[in-house]
């Protein structure tokens, strides 16, 4: 028990990162490789609001929204935006969206940089639970911020969920996911929505980060990890799905940590690459999407 | 002036061979030991990125493992240099070997998928590298690093350091010419024709399995070819050297120097070990200025930097000209098609269903050779969907499609190109940067020689050569597009696009013509001009399937004419026997009821796939 709990809470903050990618995915056609990199300030920010300074809990979360939101804005204005609008999508690297891979990569890169040499290289603590030690719980042991994070990403998980189906915004983007030439002809924004997604998934990564910090610290190389393992999270799930993304990240962080008591500490990512490339042989579409079919 | 600097293009293997005698005579020419050094390493970067050009920028494929390759390669001809056998040219042969392998199990995850599933499936590959070679643990020297690798050997005889920088220049010299020969030839067009989707390269009878196979095998031997040297360049190589840093240096440095160049790569390598990054005042922001690199270089300078340099070049003299315009309008001419034999194609009770919304039920059709078959019906009547059954992007649910007799129902849309189906697309489908005859010549390419005789310029790539010229000559003629030939295709009037991808579509020597939407887009002139051409294939002894909403084009070319709505064929017959059909009018003609059902139907044709 204690280790399912430990994977779920591995598999929680994979989950964070996924609905980031689903978020920027939906309203704007674009996966955001700099998804897990709002998270990474997020963390930053929450290590070094709360060491010291006593604000309340609230302060930091909005100042993390504040800042995750602008940052998100500034990436979709100047790695995407650019892109959609002068029509480079199709020009100089071929298909679709791979320009935005190359931008949004460099995006993430200056991101990095940047809470490199803001932060430094040394990894910070979060001390959002002053104690931090396991306590028993429903017959296994489980620590507070392990708790806090599987609860607070299910939670997240369930809103955007249902949110999506139910909004006006959340049924945009799913019309533009389908057809982004007929959705804009159907008078969507799709330049505010895209605008609007990056913002809100930026705010959404980067509050979360204040959990995500107490469980993992905050470190720098830490993003390009979770970019990976979130987005191999959200191909088990299936690209566009929460629920699925949710599911599909709980798999991958429980199947992780058994790896790692089981096999070795050194096999742990090298397995879940096995699950990834498995997953996309046996069934591209994930284990909640639906196969599309082609278009000509 | 320009007289001797306008000849040097035509010059250019001598300029190549001067180049590389320079390069590699550097140590002889006052070169010291460090500049020796940073050459090397220019040259290594610079092979390893010219394997991205080949997957990322050519083939469009995001590829991004050149790192993984490059560390496995330099693992494994350490390991190999230091406990069997020490001899650099044996060990490069088996480095790229190796690094073919490594690429073809690395890009699994783009045979299926590619786009951004392969992007992270080879970024996530970087990241495994510490893991992997702590998991193999004392052959690759686990954490440490693998040390102690030998001085390099020929033949037993021990290289100076200046023989090893000759090498390298030699090496990377034999592959950036190699290179070259394959992407600019026919089957270098292959990759592009790939970077512009799979629903092209299938139309023109390439197996996409197998040219992505094709792809990330060749795109891996330059990386493996490096990581060779580069073991043997310290004598020691550490997982540390291969991780994010590595990634983004090779990715920064393709895109700086121009994705879609053959030299661009040594040009990006330089900027990027000699450039602002070089000093050690930007460690610190080393980060923030790679993210900047891609960040302004993706979006200002999607083709790098190399193209505007060779502009600049050409402003002064040097490099050829770009061939100047012609007139706007396809110029009529009369020449005639070459014979066409025409096949009969016939399609018996296709059904096909997307979810719940029937696309196609029980729709038929018959097209003989020398006739032209229009298929008409509103939006989203299944017009497309029947032409995607018959070209095999989509497998029915129940009905047959033969061609002469011969069943096609089983057969991928690769194959069915090969046994006579050819087609242009809705929106023309045309690869970036190709002149007019190299797209027309694509169409060819199932018929080219192998990679081998490609990539040496054998005579037998000579004889293919001067048969596709007629060939392609021919054709451009009679479509009246001759004049334009050397025009970069994908940049001309929609008019023309259009003549240029009928014209690609019977390089393929189809037995039946699928033409989807020729005449939308069109003004009233170059209809009339794609009418006449669609007359004068048809006496040719074409067969001719005609997806069209411009009644006009179809009552002046049309003698058959099949009318689909909702999925069901609604009436068949002429032109003037469809018009006078009351059904017809009322649903097709003039906007009815039926109009309204179809924006239902219409984004089941379109999903927005996840690329």
């Amino acid at each position: 028990m204690t280790l399912l709990f430990a994977g779920l809470a591995v598999g929680a903050v994979y989950a964070i990162v996924a609905y980031g990618y689903n978020l920027t995915y939906t309203t704007s056609g674009v996966l955001n490789f700099a998804t897990a990199h709002m998270t990474m300030v997020g963390t930053f920010i929450a290590a070094s609001m709360l060491t010291g300074s006593g604000m309340p809990l609230w302060v930091i979360v909005g100042a993390c929204l504040a800042v995750g939101a602008a940052v998100g804005f500034l990436v979709e204005l100047t790695a995407v935006a650019p892109l959609t609008s002068y029509r480079l999508r199709r020009s100089g690297t071929g298909g679709a969206g791979h320009g935005e891979l190359v931008t949004t990569v460099g995006a993430s890169t200056v991101i990095t940089g940047l809470a490199f040499i803001l932060w430094g290289s040394d990894p910070l603590r979060v001390p959002l639970f002053t104690q931090d030690d396991r306590f028993p719980f429903l017959g296994g042991q489980i620590r507070p911020s392990d708790l806090a994070v599987i609860l607070v990403a299910v939670a997240v998980g369930l809103v955007l969920h249902f949110w999506t189906r139910r909004s006006r915004l959340g049924l945009a983007s799913l019309a533009q996911t389908e057809d982004r030439d007929a959705a804009m002809l159907q008078g969507i924004n799709v330049r505010l929505l895209s605008s609007l997604g990056f913002t809100l998934a930026g705010g959404l990564g980067c509050a979360l980060g204040v959990v995500v910090g107490s469980k993992t610290l905050a470190v720098v190389g830490f993003a390009l990890v979770l970019a990976i393992k979130g987005f191999v999270a959200l191909t088990l799930g299936g690209v566009g799905s929460h629920l699925g993304a949710m599911i599909g990240a709980g798999v991958l962080g429980v199947g992780e940590v058994m790896t790692a008591r089981w096999v070795g500490t050194d096999y742990r990512s090298t397995i879940v690459f096995l699950i990834f490339i498995a997953v996309l042989l046996l069934r591209p579409q994930g284990l909640f999407g639906t196969a599309r079919g082609r278009t000509v | 002036m320009t007289s001797i600097l306008g000849r040097l293009p035509q010059a250019r293997p001598l300029v190549f061979l001067v180049a590389v005698a320079l390069a590699a005579g550097l140590p002889w020419l006052g070169a010291d030991a460090f500049w020796l050094r940073q050459i090397i390493l220019i040259v290594l970067l610079g092979l390893v990125v010219s394997g991205l050009n080949l997957t990322f920028g050519y083939a469009g494929e995001l590829a991004l493992g050149q790192a993984a390759v490059y560390a496995a390669a330099a693992f494994g001809a350490g390991y190999v240099a230091t406990n069997y056998l020490n001899d650099v040219l044996v060990l490069l042969v088996l480095s790229a070997a190796f690094a073919v392998l490594v690429g073809l199990v690395t890009g699994a995850p783009g045979l299926r998928l590619g786009g951004w599933m392969l992007a992270i499936g080879s970024f996530f590959l970087v990241l495994l590298i510490p893991d992997l070679v702590a998991i193999v643990g004392k052959p690759l020297g686990g954490h440490e690093g693998l040390s102690g690798i030998p001085l390099p050997q020929i033949l037993g005889q021990e290289l100076t350091p200046n023989g090893f920088f000759v090498v390298t220049v030699l090496t990377a010299a034999v592959w950036f010419l190699l290179f070259r020969n394959l992407v600019e030839s026919p089957r270098g067009a292959e990759f592009r024709v790939l970077g512009s989707g799979e629903a092209l390269s299938s139309s023109l009878g390439i197996s996409t399995y197998r040219l992505k196979l094709k792809t990330y095998a060749i795109g891996a031997l330059p990386a493996g070819l490096a990581g060779c040297l580069f073991a043997y360049l310290d004598g020691y190589v550490a997982a540390s050297s291969f991780g994010l840093h590595a990634t983004l240096m090779i990715l920064a440095a393709g895109v700086l120097g121009g994705l879609h160049t053959v030299y661009g790569s040594l040009l990006g390598a330089a900027l990027m070990l000699l450039g602002p990054m070089s000093s050690s005042a930007f460690d610190d922001y080393s980060f923030v200025v790679f993210g900047l690199f891609l960040l302004l270089g993706g979006v200002f300078l999607p083709k790098g930097i190399t193209p505007l340099l060779g502009r600049a070049l050409r402003r002064v003299g040097l490099g050829p000209r770009p061939p100047v315009h012609a007139s706007v309008l396809p110029e009529s001419r009369d020449a005639e098609f070459a014979p066409i034999t025409g096949g009969r194609l016939s399609v018996h009770g296709a059904t096909k269903s997307f979810g719940g919304v029937h696309a196609l039920t029980d729709a038929s059709l018959e097209a003989e050779p020398g006739r032209v078959t229009a298929l008409i019906g509103p939006n989203g009547s299944g017009k497309t969907t029947l032409l995607n059954v018959i070209s095999g992007y989509y497998r029915a649910d129940e009905g047959r499609v033969e061609l002469d007799g011969r069943p096609l129902d089983g057969a991928a849309a690769h194959l069915r190109a090969r046994a006579g189906v050819g087609r242009t697309f809705q929106t023309p489908t045309i690869p970036d940067e190709l002149t007019v005859r190299e797209v027309v010549r694509t169409g060819a390419i199932r018929s080219e020689v192998g990679l081998l005789a490609t990539v040496l310029r054998l005579p037998s790539y000579w004889r293919r050569e001067r048969e596709a010229t007629r060939e392609v000559d021919a054709i451009l003629t009679a479509l009246g597009i001759a004049g334009r030939q050397d025009d970069v295709a994908a940049a001309l009037p929609l008019g023309t696009r259009r003549l240029v991808e009928l014209g690609r579509a019977l390089a393929l020597r189809p037995a039946v013509l699928l033409l989807d939407e020729v005449a939308s887009g069109l003004d009233r002139e170059e209809v009339a001009e794609l009418g006449h051409v669609i007359r004068r294939l048809r006496s040719a002894g074409a067969t001719i399937v005609l997806v069209e909403h411009n009644f006009d084009l179809i009552q002046s070319v049309a003698d058959h004419v099949v009318v689909l709505a909702e999925g069901h064929v609604l009436a068949a017959g002429t032109a003037a026997h469809v018009a006078a059909d009351e059904q017809v009018r009322r649903t097709y003609l003039g906007a009815g009821p039926v109009e309204r059902t179809a924006r239902s139907a219409a984004t089941v044709e379109t999903p927005g796939a996840l690329r």
